[in-house]
């Protein structure tokens, strides 16, 4: 039963590694930070993988919620002293919109990843993030004048 | 895949998936094979760190925010004990009604928090309370570095005593009867200072006096009882 199981979990890991790293990377991981708070997702989920009913959902909401909380930290932590982390080359036609995006607030940045790459209604996204939905349409509409302010 | 008529959206759908699937995230990540598994036993070591706070716990039994999940270690500032009570003091990770996030720390007690349990803790934060559960405004507090708030955990047979300080405090010095008894160093957090003391035996509750060492010199606290900086959740 156990081979089973632990079966099941690396499936979901070969499957979806690279599709969680992208997300992380997204909504503010740097490289090295994504492989950790994958690897910690799929650790934490294994010691609960029977109570899992839908994995990829309790993954990426793993995964964005270590980001946040790494961000967080980053910020709160004034004596922090921050390593130098390798960066992630992008090819040339990744336009200006992507420094915009970047550079959003974190949750307005975690809002719009998650509704425009992760294709989210909204409400879900509240539900992910663990924010009311009043305030996720909230920033989702910041973002995106925020955005169109700022684009040429 | 959603389309839109909104330019700015398409947009917005372009660059991020372009970023993702471009991105040298997975080439230069991607384990071979045999890296692959060998990824299982470090994923498990992560898991092995975790699990002093995770399994504080009986069972997940309910998930949100206001029930206890794990705690992820790398939020944990203090862990300690009295008499084998085992506290903690995490950063905050909430939310508050306003949907803004909570700054400052939480001290709980491992015992009282079983995962799936409501949460049964002290929410500590600085500065004077915005309004009804929206936080505090450490801003009012900044031209006064003297004052600061504070209270206590029962934890064991004694109690855990907590100040929440303005960032310049270097260290709270507690008296009695004159005498120092005890010198503690905030930790700096969301900006502010947060110390934490064990109250010894002997010593009755409030029988000390709280001052500060901010720049060297030694400043008589200001306890701010009209705007508490910490309270009960």
């Amino acid at each position: 039963m156990e081979q089973i199981e632990a079966a099941t979990l690396e499936e979901v890991y070969r499957e979806h590694r690279t599709a969680l790293l992208r997300l992380a990377f997204l909504v503010g991981a740097s490289r090295e930070l994504a492989e950790d708070v994958v690897q910690t997702a799929f650790a934490e989920a294994q010691a609960r993988w029977d109570q899992v009913d839908r994995p990829l959902p309790y993954l990426k909401r793993a995964v964005v919620n270590r980001v946040k909380d790494d961000q967080r930290r980053r910020f709160r932590r004034r004596d922090r002293s921050v390593g130098h982390e390798p960066g992630v080359v992008l090819p040339p036609e990744v336009d200006e919109t992507w420094p915009l995006i970047a550079g959003l607030p974190w949750w307005q940045r975690a809002v719009v990843v998650l509704h425009y790459y992760e294709d989210l209604p909204l409400a879900e996204v509240a539900v992910l993030l663990g924010r009311p939905a009043s305030t996720v349409r909230s920033d989702h509409r910041r973002a995106l004048d925020r955005l169109r302010r700022e684009l040429p | 895949m959603t389309t839109t008529h909104d330019p700015l959206e398409d947009r917005i759908r372009h660059t991020l998936r372009t970023v993702a699937e471009t991105a040298d995230l997975a080439p230069d990540s991607r384990p071979s094979p045999a890296r692959r598994r060998r990824r299982w036993p470090f994923a498990v070591a992560v898991l092995s760190i975790g699990a002093p706070v995770t399994l504080a716990a009986a069972a997940v039994v309910r998930q949100g925010p206001e029930y206890v999940d794990a705690i992820p270690p790398s939020t944990i500032l203090v862990d300690d004990d009295i008499d084998g009570d085992r506290y903690l003091v995490v950063e905050s990770r909430r939310t508050d009604r306003c949907g803004e996030p909570t700054e400052g720390v939480e001290l709980l007690r491992t015992s009282r928090n079983l995962i799936g349990s409501e949460w049964d803790m002290v929410l500590v934060e600085y500065g004077p309370y915005r309004g009804a559960d929206c936080g505090t405004d450490p801003s009012a507090w900044r031209d006064d570095p003297a004052r600061y708030s504070d209270g206590g955990l029962e934890v064991g047979d004694s109690f855990v005593w907590h100040w929440a300080v303005h960032p310049d405090v270097a260290r709270v010095r507690l008296s009695v009867d004159g005498e120092v008894v005890d010198e503690v160093r905030p930790l700096a957090v969301d900006g502010a200072g947060f110390a934490f003391w064990e109250v010894p035996d002997g010593v009755a509750l409030h029988a000390w006096t709280t001052e500060l060492v901010i720049d060297g010199q030694v400043v008589p606290g200001i306890d701010d009882d009209a705007a508490p900086g910490s309270g009960e959740r």
